[in-house]
């Protein structure tokens, strides 16, 4: 009943259009509204995007089941095809080649991830909190050994608290 | 035991990763490296197997240690620890979602962790950078710095494919250290 066989090259948010694609476009089971939600739902929560929204929107057309067996939709080709990578890695001889080829591609990788992480920030850049917190989260994470998880608290804490000002300010 | 252990790690680095995927490498980076499962450069090659292969960068890092560290077992119990948090947690939200939105206290908590998760995502880049731009000293690694800089303009100002990107990467890195 419920089949993603997903080809998504380029992790979560790629998927996202595939999945809007279908469910919305194509088989009219859910709104273009409720996906915008669903969407919203699935940054919000910790765990990686593509999963929890398969989950939302299985949830969203089976209940339960329906949120279960699209998990494991997703999740299964992944599992299989990641397996056979990850045995050709640790097979690779020393002095093959594809060492450079790999070579090259680490280098790519920050490239790729630099321009991801200015893509995310761009709706930060006119809020102050949002500046402090950043500011205060990278020189923390990396001048210190503090855990990473203790920071994420520290960050949830703090926007509590200022929240609550706010809200007192405002009242 | 080794496999108890997987399970439990990912599913902490789930449940503390607010923000997909990418928020989950600094997490792994920094548990991962400290116990001795990967190294740096195996984290970086997994972003890199993750951004060319089908699926999400948080179920391919997971499936990929798992593998690595206890085989096809491995793998698997690894991404059920990263699944679970997130079955359990959107299938409650996404009931209450409506009653949760207009829910200030949830808006202020997200408000504080969406800034500070952006800026792990940074530090760990950084951590990336040193480890494949840059050998100690001043023993700068120039074709890796050139590859970096063209991938970057072309994704950045020219919205290139990651995919394509990485290929193209791949290839510069075989020809310029083969020739140079």
């Amino acid at each position: 009943m419920f089949r993603i066989g997903f080809l998504t090259f380029g992790g979560g948010y790629a998927m996202l259009s595939v999945i809007t694609d279908e469910f919305v476009d194509k088989k009219h089971w859910i709104s273009s509204e409720e996906m915008l939600d669903m969407i919203a739902i699935s940054e919000s929560i910790p765990g990686a995007i593509a999963i929890n929204t398969s989950i939302t929107v299985g949830y969203k057309i089976r209940g339960i089941k329906g949120s279960i067996v699209s998990m494991l939709g997703v999740v299964c080709p992944c599992i299989i095809v990641i397996t056979i990578v990850t045995y050709l890695y640790n097979s690779l001889p020393e002095n093959s080649p594809v060492w450079l080829f790999i070579r090259g591609i680490r280098a790519g990788v920050v490239g790729i991830m630099l321009s991801v992480v200015l893509k995310l920030g761009k709706s930060y850049w006119t809020d102050a909190f949002a500046i402090a917190m950043f500011t205060g989260g990278f020189v923390t994470a990396l001048m210190t050994e503090v855990p990473v998880i203790l920071i994420v608290l520290t960050g949830a804490l703090i926007g509590y608290i200022y929240g609550r000002i706010n809200k007192n300010d405002t009242t | 035991m080794i496999l108890l252990r997987l399970f439990i790690e990912f599913l902490t680095i789930s449940a503390f990763s607010i923000g997909g995927g990418y928020a989950m490498i600094p997490l792994i980076r920094q548990r991962m490296v400290d116990i001795g499962f990967l190294t740096s450069q195996q984290i970086t090659d997994i972003i890199a197997i993750s951004e060319m292969t089908p699926g999400p960068f948080a179920i391919n890092s997971a499936t990929f240690t798992g593998v690595k560290v206890g085989g096809i077992i491995g793998g698997i119990v690894a991404t059920f620890g990263v699944v679970v948090p997130s079955l359990v947690l959107a299938t409650v939200i996404a009931k209450y979602y409506f009653k949760l939105k207009g829910n200030g206290t949830f808006e202020s908590v997200l408000k504080g962790i969406r800034p500070v998760s952006l800026a792990l995502i940074s530090s760990a880049v950084v951590g990336l950078a040193m480890e494949s731009l840059y050998h100690g000293g001043i023993n700068f690694d120039i074709i890796a710095i050139v590859i970096c800089v063209i991938v970057f303009v072309l994704m950045r100002y020219f919205k290139a494919q990651p995919v394509l990107l990485l290929l193209l990467s791949g290839v510069l890195g075989t020809v310029l250290y083969s020739v140079i």
